[in-house]
């Protein structure tokens, strides 16, 4: 199943087995909650099919979550992971947490898998509300790209223990670095799908209005996920802050990726 | 994916200046709240207990505190020793292990004596930490 290629790391981790029980109920509800739009708008643009209106983008996500379920608790049943003899809220909350990037990943997966059979929507509107959606849709991509890879990483002590490492001098290396690899990512090197800019588009118009904004979602789609996976538990302010640059950095590299592969 | 691709145009919406122009700043600000902090000397970490009297409905043999690491840089492993006299005059200990108490922060726990505690003089102190 598609959903498996991509959401298998985190199968595979412990800290989502244990926040499974752990996590903080409302937290949990909050992002099962908030990953129904997410599916929605991820079907309307990129999922299993054209989708010509909302009731079948919504009819879409719909599945996907269910596989995502699904897929979760067959392969957590198969690992051991899950008993039956656990308390079902356990059950439960380690197959919900799951099924978030899991959904994502059938959704994903199979658009990936199906090649392109998308077409584009909206190329009557007049040429400024166009470019608005656009702009409001590569926003979009952006943070899906950074939830998903942020997700991986996101409820690992590495993450934690990274930022208790770092000297606020690694810190801002990291920033760098975050921020070179999402311009370069796009727009230097030549992969196929890259965006070239037009030849009188001057380069820190793209910094500007893509690059920055990328990284400010990164960084918001980090400090959401390590909130989420209760990273952020009485830390001083700037601990929080290492903790989330340096988890924007995978995030900012799935950002630049999903504006290259989507 | 056959997605036409957006990658703006030379006369931009409004949205796209004000997004991106706010999005410097924050980066900025980011940058310099971090090189500010770079500033700071790097001492090891200073660690100190506070004795927490919050909940009433808490067993008598249970005694709640908070670690409080006031210097730039986090303490890992860190061990907490309790001490106290019952009233037959018996040394009761407990000890508890914090995996991390970062920079700045606390970190509460809980100990666990074999006796009620009862008001006596319970001594917490934290008895090593690690790098990490």
């Amino acid at each position: 199943m598609p959903a498996l290629i991509f959401a298998l790391p985190m199968f595979m981790t412990m800290e989502m087995w244990e926040l499974g029980f752990s996590i903080d109920r409302s937290r949990l509800l909050l992002l099962l909650v908030v990953n129904i739009p997410l599916l929605v708008l991820l079907s309307d643009r990129v999922g299993f099919e054209e989708t010509t209106s909302w009731r079948d983008a919504g009819r879409d996500a719909a599945i996907a979550y269910a596989i995502g379920i699904t897929s979760s608790l067959i392969i957590l049943f198969s690992v051991g992971v899950l008993k039956p003899d656990q308390p079902l809220s356990e059950i439960i909350g380690k197959v919900a947490i799951q099924s978030v990037p899991a959904s994502i990943g059938a959704l994903l997966g199979r658009s990936q898998l199906n090649g392109d059979s998308n077409g584009q929507s909206g190329d009557d509107e007049d040429p400024v509300q166009a470019n608005v959606y656009g702009y409001a849709g590569e926003m979009f991509l952006m943070a899906l790209g950074a939830l998903f890879l942020g997700l991986n990483v996101a409820p690992t002590e590495e993450m934690i223990l990274l930022s208790y490492k770092m000297t606020p001098f690694h810190v801002a290396a990291v920033i760098i670095i975050s921020l070179i690899v999402m311009h370069g990512f796009v727009y230097a090197v030549s992969f196929k799908g890259g965006h070239a800019l037009e030849d009188d588009v001057p380069v820190w118009h793209a910094v500007i209005r893509f690059t920055f904004p990328g990284y400010v979602i990164a960084l918001l789609v980090s400090a959401y996920a390590l909130w989420t996976f209760q990273r952020f538990e009485d830390a001083a302010f700037s601990q929080m802050l290492s903790t989330t640059i340096v988890l924007a950095l995978p995030c900012s590299i799935g950002a630049a990726a999903a504006r290259l592969i989507l | 994916m056959a997605r036409a691709r957006y990658s703006g145009v030379k006369t931009p919406h409004t949205v796209e200046w004000i997004v991106g122009v706010a999005s410097t700043l924050l980066v900025i600000v980011v940058i310099g709240f971090v090189a500010f902090e770079a500033t700071e000397p790097n001492l090891s970490p200073r660690l100190s207990i506070v004795r927490l009297t919050e909940d009433a409905a808490m067993p008598p043999n249970e005694v709640r505190f908070e670690v409080v690491n006031s210097a730039g840089t986090t303490a890992s492993a860190v061990v907490v020793q309790g001490r106290f006299e019952d009233h037959a005059g018996a040394d009761q200990t407990a000890e508890v292990t914090f995996d991390y108490v970062p920079a700045h922060s606390r970190a509460r726990g809980t100990l666990i004596f074999s006796e009620p505690v009862e008001g006596g003089n319970v001594i917490i102190r934290a008895s090593g930490y690690v790098d990490p």
